[in-house]
């Protein structure tokens, strides 16, 4: 597919969103209650400390800042539960006649949507950065291991939410999938609270999962509070589960269009 | 009695309707157990770090939680999936039906379909509930427990008709789902003790939008963290305030609609 097509389909997804506008404020003030809350719950985490396992005190208000932007930069909902919806009803049928390999719209898709969303964030984070109280946050030296990190998170982000959509072929239940997904990819990505504060037990069991990709990566790394191999570490780490997903991804495409039946004009 | 025995009509159906679809009450309860999970997880960590936040000691800050869930699960029982299909019932002029039955619109516009998995959430409420009784000494008799229930239900009432007033504003608006997300964010704010926020958040969730009396201060109430007849009288008149504002707006809003169908 060429880029401009590409380009138009994003487009066309970003107009057909603005069409209900008011999402966009209930999301931004979402954000703000969401940054309101964490920072009552850190403030008082915070009294009398200076460091808190590997987050110290300077950083902790970056750290919420990122963790929700990234947070309403990657969540996906409507449009995920359109295309399981698609699946379930048959017309997902048009994506099988359209000259588009359906990752390539599905990519389109979900990041039309968020062009507002992403342009409303830099926009705030070029606001804060004005006030010394957010020198931690996205501090220019650490932007060439932020930017990479945060790419290849949301790469990874959209292989996982394809893989979910995907499941939509053989259960009618794949939404609840989503749901508990995002219910709980905050919490298991590192982006509402650090990962180290978790249960250590956890934590290891987290690590062989591609979720710290999804928050601590991206997160840490635009804070400078990765270490060379930390980000080593998680720079293989994304590229493999990448393939792996990317190859589980074309498998189930594969298996799920074979089994896909749909009736009717 | 009449409108117990309907409910009980409504719950029998809904649960029989749910269990049709096996496999999608599994997976709604799945969900159920992730978001609690989440609390729990979110709560435990911060435990382990700092035992005391904002004044609330460890055995303080677990009642509040499991107060939260209890509330949360009645608020998904009986409110929450009526709430997301009320807009419903303007848009396509379903609500006529509901003017036309022999009982009261509001009712069965709000009431009508229970969430039998929030029973779920309601066990998981208790367990906790029963867990942090009787791991740590919060020094409650059973007077403070039904100074805690009788403060909790005058709470979820509160939380019940504020939903219903904001969810009524469809009668204007048609489209509510923006109206239901905006209400849900509102909602979430009382999902801490007032005690964490910054003055002006404090202020605003006893005064402008009072989340804090849906769980927090009752939860104070019955620990001895706040006494006093302000105090005491504060979640009565937020309730009358509330259950007041929803009677207005859900009366003027039957008046403007003129309903959908041919």
């Amino acid at each position: 597919m060429s880029l401009t097509t590409l380009w138009k389909l994003m487009r066309n997804s970003f107009i057909r969103d603005m069409e209900f506008r008011i999402n966009y404020f209930i999301l931004i003030f979402a954000t703000v209650i969401t940054f309101f809350m964490e920072l009552a719950v850190f403030a008082q985490i915070y009294e009398g400390r200076e460091q808190v396992g590997d987050l110290p005190k300077t950083a902790a208000l970056g750290f919420i800042i990122l963790g929700s932007l990234i947070r309403s930069c990657t969540s996906l909902w409507q449009v995920i539960f359109e295309f399981v919806e698609q699946i379930r009803d048959g017309s997902f049928r048009t994506y099988l006649l359209q000259p588009i390999h359906f990752p390539s719209y599905f990519f389109a898709q979900v990041t039309g949507p968020k062009f507002l969303t992403w342009t409303l964030s830099i926009l705030g984070v070029l606001a804060l950065k004005m006030s010394p109280r957010f020198d931690a946050l996205l501090a220019p030296a650490h932007l060439p291991y932020f930017l990479p990190a945060l790419a290849l998170s949301l790469m990874v982000n959209w292989q996982i939410y394809l893989t979910l959509v995907y499941a939509g072929f053989w259960t009618e239940e794949a939404t609840f999938m989503l749901v508990a997904f995002n219910l709980g990819v905050g919490i298991f990505s590192g982006s509402i609270l650090p990962l180290s504060w978790l249960p250590e037990t956890l934590q290891r069991v987290l690590h062989y999962s591609p979720l710290p990709l999804l928050g601590d990566f991206p997160i840490k790394a635009g804070l400078g509070l990765l270490s060379g191999p930390e980000f080593s570490r998680y720079l293989v780490q994304a590229v493999v589960w990448m393939g792996a997903l990317a190859f589980v991804n074309a498998a189930l495409w594969r298996a799920g269009t074979k089994r896909f039946e749909a009736f009717g004009g | 009695m009449r409108y117990v025995l309907i409910y009980m009509a409504l719950l029998k159906n809904a649960l029989i309707r749910q269990l049709e679809f096996r496999l999608n009450f599994l997976g709604s309860t799945l969900c159920e157990s992730v978001w609690i999970s989440t609390q729990v997880l979110f709560f435990h960590s911060i435990l382990r770090l700092a035992p005391t936040l904002g004044g609330w000691t460890e055995g303080q800050v677990w009642f509040f939680v499991s107060s939260y869930i209890f509330v949360d699960a009645l608020y998904m029982f009986f409110i929450h999936e009526n709430m997301k299909n009320f807009s419903g019932l303007i848009k396509n002029g379903l609500m006529d039906f509901h003017l036309l039955r022999p009982a009261s619109a509001l009712f069965l516009a709000f009431f009508r379909i229970p969430n039998t998995n929030a029973v779920f959430n309601f066990t998981m409420s208790l367990g906790l509930l029963t867990w942090t009784l009787t791991h740590f000494d919060l020094h409650m008799g059973p007077a403070h427990f039904g100074l805690w229930l009788f403060y909790i239900l005058l709470g979820f009432t509160s939380l019940a008709a504020l939903c219903i007033g904001i969810t009524s504003l469809a009668f204007w608006t048609t489209q509510a789902s923006s109206l239901t997300w905006f209400f849900f964010e509102l909602y979430r704010l009382g999902s801490r003790p007032q005690d964490f926020y910054v003055l002006w958040l404090k202020r605003f969730i006893l005064v402008g939008f009072p989340a804090a009396a849906f769980i927090s201060v009752p939860v104070q109430l019955a620990t001895g963290r706040l006494s006093g007849p302000l105090w005491l009288l504060y979640p009565l008149i937020v309730c009358a305030l509330a259950v007041t504002m929803a009677a207005v707006i859900w009366r003027r809003g039957v008046r403007v609609y003129e309903g959908a169908l041919s």
